[in-house]
């Protein structure tokens, strides 16, 4: 076989082994450090307990309480946005072949805000809309914000990368223009969207988790599959079709699946910018460019990114707490920074 | 596979690009589409590949394309576009494993036997050592021959060719068309090419067809088609026909009186 990619495979392997490590580190240490001193030694035989053989941890109730009612659900659900925004994130820079594409550039992500904020508003002057519903107005809020993006950028001369990332700036702006007015107009709700708006895994709870992790499963899976299917779009819609693919139907699917990946973490967490433009990158820096790789990659790192960009937030200035979206904002776009710094040298 | 066409047409936005062209390639031949810039060579070549809608029947092997599914089309014809859309970091490996999309399931990744033919292809195409660089790394000559690896990867039965030898140099441009050459030879493909330059388009296809505004104005073998009247008149060029070797070589000559020039 003259191909190295036999080689390459097995390094990719690896990495994967690699980024499942990395997740189960950060998911550990963020577990274990709080401002209550849980026992380290106990905690790892309390996550092992299913493992036979392992004996009882001997956590006390109120430890145990620490751990499976506060840290435990807001570090999954960490995992579940940050691989949610990381996926979505590669399969939009994929879908446009755009590397600036990703949920907040393209108006996704405010599309999903003005969507939350229209129930939220709603919730507090009736009973109806409840919190199952704030997933599907932000997945509405989230397909409109781009087709609205798109739409603009293809009739803005062909569908020029230039074109549809400035028309997703557009958008941006107008939609969280609008979700502010509403904002403004209710002040009663207004703390509430608020903290929401800066992200806020602080009240994570069980039930957050089981409201996300629908949308975030099928999501990511839907776009894991698509992984190969990117890189044919990668050649551009003629060469795509020329190779037996529809490329507006298979565009559409990704899409769609990534709005629906945003739009869940966005409901839960609020507006966290930045992980979706930040780990696909970083990934690909790894593995290269194929989304083989790059999507399942993004979502394990994406998955870390997130927990420990948590930690952060909730160590950094403990007693208090920073909003998260600020913490990855403030690692995020330094480490982008650097980045593209060494991918100009690479290339 | 035999390639035939007939009263292919094509309209874009309203307009007839190209119009009622009918012409037969058997098994192995080797068609160049000749005409001037914006005869209608690229769009007759993606009406055979089923990506411009069309009227008209374009056959393989007796059968309507259009009645193929897009995936099945693919199995069967190959496009080489004339300059093709090279994703950033793609290695020659993974570039020519796209090659292989319309033999993979939907949700498949490629198996074993994708990668076999892959590195097949890239052993008979001299590619081997360089599968795992980067694409944006190579010289116009190699980048050409992994599009048509990539093409090859794909076991059509039809291989498209649009102008694959632009911007490369004389020796690159011999090579490419030597290793079409040798792949109809060695694997029976039928190929169109469009080709822009009329004295390598005398020497390597068996016939040819000269479009002009999307009408076929000539037809056949190389001396009928390549004559210094029909190239007077279609691409306004002045040209003499000249023999090596017993083939009919077309070389551009000055049409206005050479100037006057100090000797040096």
């Amino acid at each position: 076989m003259p191909l190295t990619s036999s080689t390459s495979r097995g390094r990719r392997l690896a990495v994967i082994a690699a980024a499942l490590g990395l997740v189960m580190v950060s998911v550990l240490v963020a577990v274990l450090i709080g401002p209550v001193d849980l026992p380290s030694a106990a905690i790892v035989r309390e996550l092992l307990a299913w493992v036979p053989g392992v004996n009882e941890s001997g956590l006390s109730d109120q430890h145990r309480a620490i751990l499976w009612e506060l840290r435990a659900p807001r570090v999954v659900l960490a995992c579940l946005v940050g691989a949610c925004l990381s996926v979505s994130g590669a399969a939009y820079q994929g879908a446009f072949r755009n590397p600036l594409a990703d949920p907040y550039l393209l108006g996704a992500a405010a599309g999903a805000g003005l969507g939350a904020t229209l129930v939220l508003v709603a919730g507090s002057s009736g009973p109806a809309a409840g919190t199952a519903m704030l997933p599907i107005a932000s997945f509405l809020g989230a397909l409109g914000g781009v087709a609205l993006a798109y739409g603009i950028g293809g009739s803005m001369g062909g569908r020029t990368t230039t074109g549809l990332v400035l028309a997703g700036v557009a958008v941006a702006s107008f939609l969280t223009a609008l979700q502010t007015f509403v904002q403004q107009r209710n002040l009663d709700t207004l703390r509430e969207i608020y903290t929401w708006i800066l992200g806020r895994l602080s009240t994570a709870g069980w039930s957050d988790v089981w409201l996300m992790l629908p949308y975030a499963v099928v999501s990511i899976t839907v776009l894991m599959l698509h992984g190969r299917l990117l890189d044919v779009l990668g050649l551009g819609d003629d060469e795509a079709a020329s190779l037996g693919i529809a490329p507006a139907r298979v565009r559409l699917i990704v899409v769609v699946a990534a709005s629906l990946a945003t739009a869940a973490a966005v409901a839960v967490a609020g507006l966290i910018g930045f992980v979706g433009i930040i780990v696909p990158h970083a990934v690909r820096l790894v593995v290269g460019t194929s989304n083989r790789w790059v999507v399942p990659l993004s979502a394990l790192g994406g998955a870390a990114f997130l927990v420990l960009a948590d930690l952060a937030a909730r160590t950094l200035v403990s007693p208090g707490e920073l909003p998260i979206g600020v913490v990855t904002a403030l690692l995020g776009a330094p480490a982008f920074a650097l980045l593209l710094r060494r991918a100009g040298r690479m290339a | 596979m035999k390639l035939e066409l007939d009263g292919v047409g094509v309209a874009l936005g309203g307009r007839d690009v190209v119009q009622g062209v009918t012409v037969s390639v058997p098994n192995g031949g080797w068609l160049g589409v000749l005409g001037p810039n914006g005869a209608g060579k690229t769009t007759l070549l993606r009406a055979i590949a089923g990506l411009a809608e069309h009227h008209g029947r374009v056959m393989l092997d007796d059968r309507d394309t259009a009645t193929m599914s897009r995936k099945e089309l693919a199995t069967r014809v190959a496009v080489v576009a004339q300059k093709p859309v090279v994703p950033s970091g793609i290695t020659v490996a993974d570039y020519v494993l796209l090659g292989r999309t319309p033999h993979i399931s939907y949700f498949g990744n490629g198996g074993w036997a994708d990668l076999a033919v892959v590195g097949e292809v890239l052993e008979a195409l001299d590619l081997a050592d360089m599968a795992a660089r980067p694409m944006h790394g190579l010289s116009g000559g190699e980048a050409q021959r992994v599009f048509v690896a990539r093409a090859l990867a794909q076991e059509p039965a039809v291989l498209l060719l649009d102008e694959p030898t632009t911007s490369l140099d004389v020796g690159r441009q011999q090579d490419v068309l030597e290793l079409v050459e040798r792949m109809r030879g060695e694997r029976g493909v039928t190929v169109v090419s469009a080709l822009h330059d009329l004295s390598l388009a005398g020497q390597f296809p068996d016939r040819l067809l000269l479009l002009h505004e999307g009408v076929v104005v000539a037809a056949g073998a190389g001396a009928e088609v390549l004559t210094e009247e029909i190239v007077r008149e279609f691409y306004g060029a002045e040209v003499r026909l000249v023999s090596v070797d017993g083939d009919d070589v077309l070389i551009p000559v000055r049409r206005e009186g050479r100037a006057r020039r100090a000797v040096w």
